[in-house]
């Protein structure tokens, strides 16, 4: 019995150590010329079907033109993508996990109420990768043509029921837009995915609902105004805020999708990242897959990322404290 | 109410458990004085167990935010929680007197229920080993103590089980599906 | 009509050929075994292979794809019935009447019918999917909040029938289920309650951790503690042979309601294939001649849980085809694919497509008869896991379960989560607390207060009594609870008049 125990642990002890040895070769690598040496893991924050998980599915797709290294796309949604956020917070800062991430993950932060300093200031923002304007969208067989008419309807002493996702990104740009309208009364409800969302403005319970210029691809509705300083192919018709007289800034509010890793990653990793992600911006497998979805490439590194992160997090807090969604104690 | 709530919100989860554990005991003594719930008394502390959860449930809604879009909506963060808390609190009442009627079953006795307890708390005492010796090692050594627990004594088989469990979880979790188990401090200390 | 098979007969020349039927044979196995896989959900399953499909072309990635899913959801079932563990949630019910059936001994039966019933049900879905999606995709959108309400308050309704003689506890442990549903964000306005400061709590408990742990763990400690190393190990007589196929006959009606009952839930978006399971076994419960079978080990009680699963794929492919809504997780995955190879769903992709639509639907019935051919071969060694000794068996359940739980999402607080369900579902099970009662609250719970806060802000509480749909199904969970009181009456009176009666000698 003694020996058989014995011959069981110094073969499992060994195993563990080969396994081990394959699982974090990463800890000798660091700086200088970064080379993945196991498979990379992008955690999204959505669900397996996801918008930030289609593009994810895709970069890699593209990327695995430009080098040989593997990698993983997973999904950890839940609580508006919080739980992902803590499960990369949570990895080592190898390398070898790249949070997938868009403002409902901020959102969801400042919702919790939880410290910015953790779950905002943990990460370094690697590279945005395309920015995706919001737009209000009614459906195809809507009474209503343009925004003026749904404005017009609503000073007449009418209720704009406006679906939105989660409370996150499209509530606050729906504050921000329709709480800038004098004379109009609404009235946001959120549901809890794009599913639900458009199955409720479809089905009527809703007059019109916060989306993207995407949205108008895949499911039958058509888009009143289009938050974007330029055109955007396909939408050519449809005006922007400042067209329509009201405040250029709502143009410049876009929703973004990006790569962060956790911060203290080595340096090597993120050059060798950000150089992959360039490669994948400038393939026209990439472009055309943009556009197709209504989408504008990004090259944003960290700096012009971070920038951005950061507007996201002030906005959003300003936006929830005046809808009393969360305590005026809380800072960022 | 809403300070008691909001003092009870910042307590720690431990002091909560320890309540618990508190509670469970004193009224096990407790229905231990009437013959009519003695027989059953652990029956009634399983719904007791989940009428704790429920009153504590039911002080934090006190300390819930109530936003003013929710005011407006008409139901708040404490609507659903109170409504399940009050219908837990008479259909209780109901299962309290299923439960001590006479015609019930009483208490089936506990059997081996330390060594089973032993093998959940085994199990608990492997999980936070993951994070120490590994995944592999950690539930290897997990198998195997519970076989020989169980009166396996097969030599083979002791030492086959859980190579192959290790080396099946190794190929579909961590090669073919990429799911990354913890290899534990210890390993990747050695390797640095 | 004409237009409808004219257009089956392109999906099926479609997809007649070397290529598309080893995908969709190659989709259905790793289905099946992904689903059979606590931790790997339908969803996980299909999207794992999504990278494969890229280089496909859209015909044949889509029918493999839909392989997984149909194989997947029958995965679920095998570990349920052999080793009480739902792989997935929605094969939870499959287990209320598999696994008893397996302990008495009729493990072939059991695997035989949960088999037979995925296929068929699995049939009846692609059926209707076919002949109904456009008529049914706009009854899909016709449900507001306040019927998913509704629906929701019918599915409460059936914990009469799950809990049996132990009503009152049945009562007790699903309002344990709704009342733990309400942790993590709140749904609609997304205010923290009852975390404790876990951030692993802001989504309330994972549900696959929560099944392992109540049913398996439950399930594996009770045995431990009756475990005796010293008695002999005596093989129990189990009947590992499956039933003939004419046994299935007898089944039919379980599993043509069900399958129904599972692809109209499925339609919709916010319901699900594991609400329809319930329902469907609800149904057959209170049909049955024989309900006090039931959880018992009860043939038809399978039959339903199954079918209605299977059915609901098809369900779930109405709107995602006709409205690009997916009906469930999975669905929302073939979504992925379909816009990965630049197709948009739509009433357009019936017209533009009609060899994908069609070589779909068509590769629903060739996987299902596939998944009849293999899954006749690999029920009779799944069986056989009835031959594997105890003292290792257990350990390995054990290890699976910790495995299962921490693969979901690659967390320990996951493990722990199903460590503890594990100790309340050993409790349960030795004090009569039956543990379906709470998967029922905690899979209806976030749906309910969802529904109701939603209609509450679309409508108004005149939502409630103003839509004839609501209060359709408002009407009839009255009628579920109030069926089995009325009926209980009318026997008590039979019974009272049998005993004034003399007693006649063929009682026994």
């Amino acid at each position: 019995m003694k020996k058989a125990l014995l011959i069981l642990a110094v073969l499992i002890v060994a195993m563990t150590t080969v396994f081990a040895n394959g699982g974090s070769e990463a800890a000798s690598s660091a700086a200088a010329a970064w080379e993945p040496k196991q498979p990379i893991t992008i955690m999204n924050h959505v669900a397996v079907g996801g918008a930030m998980d289609l593009y994810s599915r895709k970069w890699v797709e593209i990327a695995a033109k430009y080098t040989p290294a593997t990698f993983v796309v997973d999904n950890n949604a839940g609580a508006g993508g919080l739980t992902a956020g803590e499960w990369v917070l949570n990895q080592e800062a190898d390398g070898y996990t790249v949070f997938a991430l868009a403002p409902t993950y901020l959102d969801a932060v400042i919702q919790a109420e939880l410290d910015c300093k953790e779950y905002v200031d943990g990460f370094q923002y690697v590279y945005n990768l395309m920015a995706d304007p919001y737009c209000v969208l009614v459906p195809s067989s809507s009474q209503f043509n343009t925004f003026q008419e749904l404005i017009d309807w609503s000073k007449k002493g009418n209720l704009i029921t406006l679906s939105e996702p989660n409370y996150g990104a499209k509530y606050i740009d729906a504050v921000q837009v329709f709480g800038s309208i004098p004379g109009i009364t609404y009235k946001a409800i959120s549901y809890e995915s794009a599913k639900n969302n458009f199955a409720a403005l479809l089905g009527g319970q809703t007059v019109a609902s916060v989306g993207n210029p995407g949205d108008t691809k895949k499911y039958d509705v058509k888009a009143l105004v289009v938050g974007n300083p330029t055109k955007v192919p396909g939408l050519e018709n449809v005006p922007n805020y400042k067209e329509l007289g009201m405040d250029p800034a709502l143009d410049n509010i876009s929703m973004w999708r990006g790569y962060a890793v956790k911060a203290g990653t080595p340096a090597g990793m993120i050059k060798w990242f950000q150089d992959l992600c360039d490669k994948v911006a400038a393939d026209q497998e990439w472009i055309d897959y943009m556009t197709q979805n209504k989408l504008t490439v990004l090259t944003d590194k960290t700096e012009a990322f971070t920038k951005t992160v950061e507007n996201e997090v002030v906005s959003t807090i300003e936006v929830l404290k005046s809808v009393d969604q969360i305590s005026s104690d809380y800072k960022r | 109410m809403a300070n008691f709530s909001k003092w009870l919100t910042n307590l720690s989860y431990w002091w909560i458990l320890a309540g618990f554990l508190a509670v469970m005991i004193g009224l096990y003594f407790l229905f231990g004085i009437w013959p009519r719930t003695k027989r059953v008394r652990v029956q009634l502390l399983c719904l007791c167990g989940m009428d704790y959860v429920t009153l504590l449930f039911y002080l934090l809604t006190f300390n819930l935010r109530v936003s003013k879009l929710a005011a407006e909506a008409g139901a708040t963060p404490r609507t659903m929680p109170r409504l399940w808390a009050l219908l837990m609190a008479l259909a209780s009442i109901g299962a309290f007197f299923a439960i001590i009627n006479p015609e019930n079953k009483p208490d089936e006795k506990f059997n081996r229920w330390v060594f089973a307890l032993l093998v959940g708390v085994g199990s608990i005492f492997s999980v936070i080993l993951f994070q120490y010796i590994g995944y592999y090692l950690s539930s290897a050594i997990f198998i195997l103590v519970v076989m020989i627990a169980m009166g396996e004594r097969n030599k083979l088989q002791l030492i086959l089980v859980p190579i192959i469990w290790c080396l099946f979880t190794y190929f579909v979790f961590y090669k073919m599906l990429f799911i990354k188990l913890p290899f534990g401090s210890l390993f990747s200390w050695l390797i640095k | 009509m004409s237009e409808i098979f004219r257009n089956l007969g392109l999906g099926f020349g479609t997809i007649a050929n070397v290529q598309s039927l080893i995908f969709i044979f190659i989709g259905m196995i790793v289905g099946i075994l992904g689903g059979a896989i606590p931790g790997i959900s339908p969803s996980m399953a299909v999207a794992l292979l999504l990278p494969i499909t890229y280089s496909l072309s859209p015909v044949v990635a889509m029918v493999m794809l839909m392989g997984i899913y149909i194989g997947a959801n029958y995965g679920g079932s095998i570990t349920a019935v052999a080793i009480n563990t739902p792989g997935t949630p929605s094969a939870t019910v499959t287990a209320f009447d598999g696994y008893p059936l397996l302990k008495k001994g009729r493990a072939g039966e059991a695997m035989g019918i949960s088999l037979w019933a995925s296929v068929f049900g699995g049939i009846i879905g692609a059926i209707i999917l076919i002949f109904f999606s456009v008529p049914l995709s706009k009854a899909a959108l016709k449900f507001w909040p306040s019927e998913y309400f509704a629906l929701c308050i019918m599915g409460l309704t059936t914990v009469a029938t799950l809990g049996g003689k132990h009503w009152q506890k049945a009562l007790v442990t699903c309002l344990f289920g709704l009342l733990l549903n309400t942790m993590g964000l709140d749904p609609t306005f997304g205010i923290k309650r009852f975390t404790f400061g876990v951030t692993k709590l802001f989504d309330g408990f994972e549900m696959v951790p929560v099944l392992i742990g109540l049913f398996a763990l439950g399930e594996v400690l009770n045995n431990l503690e009756h475990f005796d190393a010293k008695k002999k190990i005596e093989r129990e007589k189990i009947d590992y042979k499956l039933p003939k196929p004419s046994y299935y006959w007898k089944l039919k009606g379980p599993i043509a309601r069900a399958g129904l009952v599972g692809c109209l839930i499925g339609i919709f978006p916010g319901a699900g294939g594991t609400i329809a399971s319930f329902l469907a076994y609800d149904v057959e419960k209170r049909v049955s001649k024989n309900p006090a079978e039931f959880g018992q080990g009860a043939p038809a009680g399978v039959a339903a849980a199954e079918a209605s699963n299977s059915g609901s794929v098809g369900g779930a492919m109405v709107p995602l085809l006709t409205l690009g809504i997916p009906g469930s997780s999975t669905a929302a995955v073939l979504l992925s694919a379909l816009m990965i190879h630049n197709l948009n769903p739509g009433p357009k992709l019936f017209t533009e497509q009609p060899a994908l639509v069609y070589g779909l639907f068509a590769s629903m019935f060739i996987a299902n008869v596939f998944m009849l051919l293999v899954g006749t071969f690999g029920a009779k060694l799944w069986v056989r896991v009835g031959y594997i000794k105890k003292t290792i068996l257990y350990p390995l359940i054990f290890a699976f379960a910790i495995l299962g739980s921490y693969a979901i999402k690659k967390s320990m607080f996951d493990v722990g989560t199903c460590l503890v369900f594990g100790l309340i579902g050993w409790m349960f099970k030795k004090f009569d607390y039956p543990s379906s009662p709470l998967v029922l609250g905690l899979v209806l719970g976030k749906l309910i207060e969802t529904n109701y806060v939603q209609t509450l802000m679309v409508t108004g509480p005149v939502g409630f009594i103003q839509r004839p749909l609501t209060v359709i199904l408002f009407v009839i969970s009255i009628a579920a609870l109030a069926y089995p009181i009325i009926i209980a009456k009318v026997h008590a009176k039979k019974d009272a008049k049998k005993a004034a009666e003399p007693p006649t000698d063929d009682e026994d």
